[in-house]
């Protein structure tokens, strides 16, 4: 029997503020702990909730780009639970009414056709204090706690790993490209809940379904999926019911491993916040969110590809937010959008690469880069631009021109009258050359070649060279 | 409404994990008898079911969000000043999880 797996997705969000959701406390990644806590995110009594105005505008951007229902009043709502996460003994969440509803994503399920994933809510909320267990006590750092967080709920609709993987990404690059969030899965800014059951095909019951939670990387959540997918098949198909259950995934064994066994669900007592009163906003609020959010991934991409970019060209520039953001800096000197995405996918990359830096470390200005690709545009070689590049990595201080002087490269002549007479020249001059080349040494028409590049001061494409040898070498 | 009795609040303090002596157990229980009788009395009130439930006791709608501006945190000495016990900063608590 084939079975249908079933797969819904919780995504939380932590959102790029200055300040924490309820408090003005700084909010930052990896300060020292304890350090980036106010006297409500402590819970000390008589403290009160304040809404951050930048984490409702950050909210409003996502549910838009999500085709959101947007509601125009705020309400939050209590989740109680008594837990050393949170001192308050409560969480301050929407509930009964998120800032949005009924959206989409749009995804490429495993056979590259579109898919539509349906949404059914975002909600703010305040993330939980960070606790470090060890073997017989837990350690607490309150600075995570009250860090504003978009919490993304799917419809169970996803039905692979690979269109989970897909949807994160696309959630990913929303929350990246709108600004609302590093979206580092790994540092744990996105972190990722799933739910997976599996029926019979053309059954509509749903089947036991079980959560594995917070998983690190896009990777990884199709493995864990893949793997639950059949670890869940093989009990159906064997006889042996699936028990309701939370389980991690070990990225060592490439398998999900048991955390618990669900029991009842806990009952959360939800209650509309007596503390914040229902926030009105102005349709001007909204719609001015809305047409400030900077532009998405999708749209960069779109607009990337009607200039000339490969879809896989453009997908890799726009993997890191900062190289997007380098590229565009650069088109406003560079002429041509291809030859500066080929320089920043592949000479740029690579520079990084090998020394295990980002974009932001680059010493090279995108500004000259761009004006670097124009050189190749108005006739110089790819190997010449290059030589010029890496000039300028060691000097950044130099402009375009100045390096090129410096290192005294002159534009290519395309002049195949030139290159004949200068191949002749170097033909009659190394008759042994000739003879070595005819008696099976390849090598001696590199050295032919060498000799017509040193007469033409290295003004001659090699290129033309090689041909031009090649076809006189066979004449003598 | 969930009838509350000795065992409704016996739990409920197992849950919250404290306890009380019997006679204030019996006191409890007598003021929730009250409570609920004047919530049956409220019940009473006619066309009470066209009404949503309310949070708030008149319309109290605002438009203020704070400026997403950070101020100065505690220092780390203020914020862990009422903590038991603390370790490399943190607050130190006997294992949470098994």
């Amino acid at each position: 029997m084939n079975f249908e797996a079933v797969i819904g997705l919780e995504i939380h969000v932590q959102m790029k503020t200055k300040s924490k959701m309820f408090s003005s406390s700084p909010n930052a990644f990896s300060k020292s702990p304890n350090t980036e806590v106010t006297v409500f995110d402590m819970a000390y009594p008589g403290t009160m909730p304040v809404v951050n105005k930048q984490a409702v505008i950050n909210a409003i951007r996502v549910a838009n780009a999500l085709h959101m229902e947007i509601d125009h009043t705020i309400c939050f709502d209590r989740k109680n639970y008594f837990y050393s996460d949170l001192p308050k003994g409560f969480q301050i969440t929407q509930q009964f009414r998120p800032i949005g509803k009924n959206g989409y994503l749009e995804i490429l399920d495993r056979d590259n056709k579109k898919k539509r994933i349906n949404i059914e809510r975002i909600h703010m909320e305040e993330d939980t204090c960070k606790q470090l267990h060890f073997a017989d006590y837990s350690l607490l750092d309150y600075n995570r706690a009250g860090t504003p967080l978009v919490e993304i709920v799917s419809r169970p609709e996803i039905r692979n790993g690979t269109e989970a993987m897909r949807y994160v990404e696309g959630i990913r690059n929303i929350v990246v490209y709108s600004l609302t969030s590093d979206g580092k899965m790994e540092e744990g800014s996105l972190r990722c809940d799933v739910n997976v059951s599996l029926r019979p095909y053309g059954v509509k019951e749903f089947g036991t379904k079980v959560e594995i939670k917070n998983i690190n990387s896009l990777k990884n959540i199709e493995q864990a999926l893949d793997y639950e997918i059949a670890r869940q098949s093989a009990m159906l198909l064997s006889g042996t019911p699936v028990q309701q259950e939370t389980r991690r995934f070990d990225e060592a064994s490439g398998k999900t491993i048991l955390m618990r066994v669900k029991t009842d669900a806990v009952d959360y007592k939800y209650f509309p916040e007596p503390n914040i009163t229902p926030i009105a906003l102005s349709d001007e609020f909204v719609q001015n969110a809305i047409d400030t959010c900077p532009e998405l991934y999708e749209s960069k991409k779109a607009r990337y590809v009607a200039s000339g970019l490969s879809d896989t060209d453009a997908d890799i520039i726009l993997s890191d937010i900062n190289m997007a953001s380098y590229f565009e800096s650069a088109l406003k000197s560079a002429k041509k959008e291809k030859t500066l995405a080929n320089y920043l996918i592949v000479e740029v990359n690579g520079y990084l690469n090998k020394r295990g830096i980002s974009i932001l470390d680059f010493p090279l200005e995108p500004e000259k880069l761009g004006e670097l690709t124009n050189l190749q545009e108005d006739g110089f070689t790819h190997k010449q631009c290059v030589d010029i590049l890496n000039y300028l990595l060691e000097e950044p201080t130099l402009s375009v021109e100045e390096a090129r002087k410096a290192k005294g490269i002159e534009k290519m002549v395309q002049d195949d009258n030139l290159v004949l007479s200068l191949v002749t020249e170097a033909l009659n001059e190394n008759p042994q050359s000739i003879a070595d080349f005819k008696g099976g040494n390849g090598r001696a028409i590199g050295f032919l070649i060498g000799q017509v590049m040193k007469k033409a001061k290295g003004k001659v494409n090699p290129a033309d060279v090689s041909r031009v040898m090649n076809e006189e070498i066979k004449k003598r | 409404m969930k009838e509350i009795n000795l065992d409704v609040l016996h739990d409920a303090a197992h849950r919250l994990l404290f306890d009380m002596s019997d006679e204030e157990y019996q006191t409890l229980l007598e003021e929730f008898g009250i409570l609920t009788k004047q919530m049956e009395l409220i019940g009473k009130i006619e066309g009470l079911e066209n009404y949503p439930p309310m949070t708030f006791p008149f319309p109290c709608e605002v438009d203020y969000l704070r400026e997403d501006v950070a101020t100065e945190p505690l220092s780390r000495e203020e914020a862990l000043s009422n903590a038991g016990s603390v370790l490399d900063g943190e607050i130190k608590i006997p294992k949470v999880v098994g």
